[in-house]
């Protein structure tokens, strides 16, 4: 597990933001208005379109590349999602974002307390 | 020549040590230090790909080292790097399909974040094979696919758009390790099941 500060707060920070920026797009595009499934999968998509370069090209160089892009696809199809079923606005849109963001964290640390390590060898 | 390859990577020469020179390698150093301290004083080492020498700060003092890369601007922007390394290592453009070493050259290969980006994977593990002395060894720093979800369906989405800008995301390398001749000896998770090391022998009869 991540124990160094830096890439821990890097880690919230990322996630936060990308959750919180693709609740806030998705929102504003879809907000609710087209019912809950197709707001739900066209948010989806959307989130992970805005993902990818924020994670990769903007967060990545500054706190990791699989260990930043991984989660914040994840944080960003969650966020386009909240953002696609519901009409969001205002503080809702940041309280989303961050719980969004915060929650992927401790997800992807409770994950990496379990995978990471030496693995068994298969025939 | 694979000048696709090439050129791709050359066009990303410009801009790797900004994209991953701060982040993404203070972050792997730790598990990259602990690959490369498998190299051995005595041994000869082939280490691919080079990039723009990185991973160079991640080496032991004192070997000697063979770095090849496909981009000739990726090894120009190396040289810096591999001029200063405190041991003996020459750096030079080269595939790894079309490798101009004899067979049985090395003792050990060493590989850092190379195989999702070499085009047929599985052909050019059997190019190492070939270039490796019977029971050298194998140390990779690579990440792959994901078998959990929902990664391994955001990342196989993701796949296209990465494969254009630089490395594959889904390979699974220690697959192609094993389908190349290679015996698995160790496979060690950095970052859930995408980072990884992978040691592996070339069987002494093969």
């Amino acid at each position: 597990m991540e124990k160094r500060l830096y890439f821990i707060i890097g880690d919230l920070l990322a996630n936060v933001i990308v959750a919180t920026v693709t609740v806030a797009v998705t929102a504003w595009l879809i907000g609710g208005s087209w019912g809950m499934l197709a707001g739900m999968l066209v948010g989806m998509a959307i989130g992970m379109a805005i993902a990818l370069p924020l994670s990769a090209g903007l967060l990545g160089p500054f706190f990791g590349a699989m260990e930043i892009i991984a989660p914040c696809m994840l944080s960003g199809m969650l966020g386009g999602m909240w953002g696609g079923m519901w009409p969001l606005s205002g503080a809702a849109i940041l309280q989303w974002g961050i719980g969004t963001g915060v929650a992927v964290v401790i997800v992807i640390y409770a994950l990496n307390i379990i995978m990471t390590g030496p693995q068994k060898i298969r025939d | 020549m694979d000048s696709a390859t090439r050129k791709k990577w050359d066009r990303a020469a410009g801009n790797l040590d900004l994209m991953s020179g701060y982040g993404p390698e203070w972050r792997w150093k730790p598990a990259k230090q602990r690959v490369f301290q498998h190299m051995k004083p005595d041994a000869n080492i082939l280490f691919l790909a080079l990039g723009t020498g990185l991973d160079i700060g991640c080496f032991p003092p004192a070997r000697s080292i063979t770095a090849i890369d496909i981009s000739p601007k990726m090894v120009e922007k190396a040289q810096q790097r591999v001029a200063a390394y405190p041991g003996k290592m020459t750096a030079r453009v080269m595939n790894v399909h079309e490798m101009e070493f004899p067979a049985d050259s090395f003792d050990q290969i060493f590989t850092s974040c190379t195989f999702c980006s070499v085009p047929r994977p599985v052909e050019g593990l059997q190019a190492l094979y070939r270039v490796l002395k019977p029971g050298g060894e194998l140390h990779m720093f690579e990440h792959t696919g994901s078998r959990l979800f929902p990664f391994s369906i955001t990342m196989k989405l993701m796949n296209p758009v990465a494969r254009f800008l630089g490395p594959e995301l889904t390979r699974d390398t220690p697959a192609n390790v094993k389908a190349a001749g290679f015996e698995i000896t160790g496979i060690n998770h950095i970052f859930l099941d995408t980072v990884k090391t992978i040691h592996a022998l070339k069987p002494q009869t093969s």
